[in-house]
């Protein structure tokens, strides 16, 4: 398999799995504990790279510690984040030679992703899918009216516990092709871009998985064809979806 | 703990990480009243092109100027956001501007140094203009709290009252989210525009922890940022010379602030 072969198919892969989650993450306002979580991964990331252990075994175990601190809401959010920022830095600092490791974790390295990065991006989109497949009905209904879900006697937390995790899964999965800084955008901008083009839930998740990988595609396709960074031409064709879905939507209603 | 702030680079690094902790420690303290953290990090990415651009056209002295340019352009842009909410909005724009800040940088043949110097900072070769550029920063954010203080802390516990009062609450809105980007941009060199969350949202939550009343939140958040910010010199300092483990000098800073925010968690879980 080429290296070209391999990006689209992580970019694809990880757009998809980024759009569908994204959904839950712009109805539920998510972003703020999506960044949390996306900063989480970066000292474990670190530190596995240090020990010579396996990264997303290093980035996994902070991002879920970091997931059972947001759900049992001990903890403020802000010093979640710029607390693992901090350590992944100081980790960093302290083993010389990582600075290019570093930079990669931050904004990804699309055009160099692995067989295993492949995989993994594989996976999460297996996890993602089969959870969404089953309990999708259920975590829109939660994101749009929590009480009545209650009402029916659904585990509420349970299901917010789950969307933490998806997120978690999907943020693991994306550092290879966008890093940990840029991913927040691609958990956004193609799901908001879905929320303006159709008002039915059941269509929503998989015209934003839809959006995100052809916001994968493209970005691939300008980063190739203008010899720009691979994760943000990714993350600029996102916001360019969104602009345009923007655009259009705002011209059609008048 | 003192020795090596005999040296003129770390005596000047001392005074920026002092300043710096105590206006972020105030400013702080409304970002946690009014809920700000998420865009003060939104901000703290969103400035990185303005960053790259500003180091471009002017060296170091550009920094300063580009990141306001970007933060400007970013407040103006997230007022403008449709009819996205406000946290989509902060992380659209937010990945959006670092993308176009990486793009930027990744021209350059020294990308990775590059990289990691815009993100993390270097505050051990701030000179005497950085620290007067930080002084004024510090003094006009500062100077609003002083004579608006009491209007914001006004809008961020009772909105509606404020409204009823005549106050503009979005103009309001607009000055604090200002003194973020200030604070953001005045922390950006030091510590980088990844840390600077850090000394903005951190203080505040630990002093929060401590205590309820409003002159002695401010009081502990801007004293222990201060204070951080001497420790975590000292810390970088001592470990780097003496051991031989070469610390980040501003990821230090923040984790020693963590660890206080951390000492204080713990206390308030063993008095309950």
């Amino acid at each position: 398999m080429s290296y070209l072969t391999r990006a689209l198919l992580e970019a694809a892969t990880v757009g998809a799995t980024c759009g569908a989650v994204g959904v839950q993450v712009v109805l539920r306002r998510l972003g703020f504990a999506a960044a949390t979580l996306a900063h989480a991964t970066f000292p474990g990331a670190v530190l596995a790279g240090v020990l010579g252990l396996a990264v997303y075994a290093g980035a996994g175990a902070t991002a879920a510690v970091a997931v059972l601190a947001l759900a049992l809401r001990r903890l403020d959010l802000g010093v979640v984040l710029a607390g693992s920022l901090a350590l992944g830095v100081v980790i960093a600092s302290a083993s010389t030679g990582t600075s290019r490791d570093v930079a990669a974790y931050l904004v990804g390295h699309l055009l160099t992703v692995q067989t295993a990065d492949l995989l993994a991006a594989a996976v999460a989109a297996a996890v993602v899918g089969l959870a969404l497949t089953l309990a999708g009905k259920e975590l829109l209904l939660a994101a749009f009216d929590r009480t009545a879900l209650a009402a029916q006697g659904y585990p509420v937390r349970a299901l917010d516990l789950l969307v933490l995790g998806l997120v978690g899964v999907t943020v693991l999965a994306a550092i290879p092709a966008v890093g940990t800084v840029l991913v927040l955008a691609l958990l956004t901008a193609p799901a908001a871009a879905a929320r303006r083009c159709t008002a039915d839930p059941a269509r929503l998740t998989v015209l934003a998985a839809a959006f995100g990988a052809v916001s994968g595609v493209a970005g691939l396709a300008l980063s190739h064809r203008y010899d720009l960074a691979g994760g943000p031409a990714v993350i600029l064709a996102g916001c360019a979806l969104l602009a345009l879905a923007g655009t259009l939507t705002s011209v059609s209603r008048r | 703990m003192i020795a090596p702030f005999a040296l003129p680079f770390m005596a000047r690094a001392l005074a920026e990480a002092v300043l710096l902790g105590a206006l972020a420690g105030v400013v702080g303290v409304f970002v946690l009243l009014r809920r700000l953290a998420f865009v003060a990090e939104a901000l703290s990415h969103a400035v990185f092109p303005g960053v790259v651009v500003g180091y471009l056209a002017a060296g170091a002295g550009g920094v300063g100027y580009g990141a306001l340019a970007a933060a400007a352009l970013a407040t103006v842009l997230l007022t403008l956001r449709a009819r996205l909410s406000e946290d989509t909005a902060l992380a659209v724009l937010m990945g959006a501007f670092f993308a176009v800040g990486v793009i930027l940088v990744s021209r350059r043949p020294s990308y990775t140094a590059d990289l990691t110097t815009f993100l993390f900072g270097r505050i051990l070769t701030v000179d005497a203009a950085d620290l007067a550029r930080t002084a004024v920063l510090a003094g006009v954010a500062l100077g609003t709290l002083a004579l608006l203080g009491k209007e914001l802390l006004l809008a961020a516990f009772d909105r509606p009252a404020a409204a009823a009062l005549g106050y503009r609450t979005a103009a309001l809105d607009a000055v604090l989210n200002v003194l973020v980007a200030v604070v953001v941009v005045a922390a950006v060199q030091a510590v980088g525009t990844v840390l600077s969350v850090g000394l903005l949202v951190v203080p505040a939550a630990a002093a929060r922890l401590l205590t309820d009343r409003l002159a002695l939140l401010i009081a502990v958040s801007a004293g222990s940022a201060a204070l951080a910010g001497w420790l975590g010199l000292a810390l970088a300092w001592t470990a780097s010379v003496d051991h031989g483990v070469p610390l980040a000098a501003g990821g230090t800073i923040v984790a020693v602030l963590v660890a206080w925010y951390a000492a204080a968690r713990l206390l308030t879980l063993a008095v309950r």
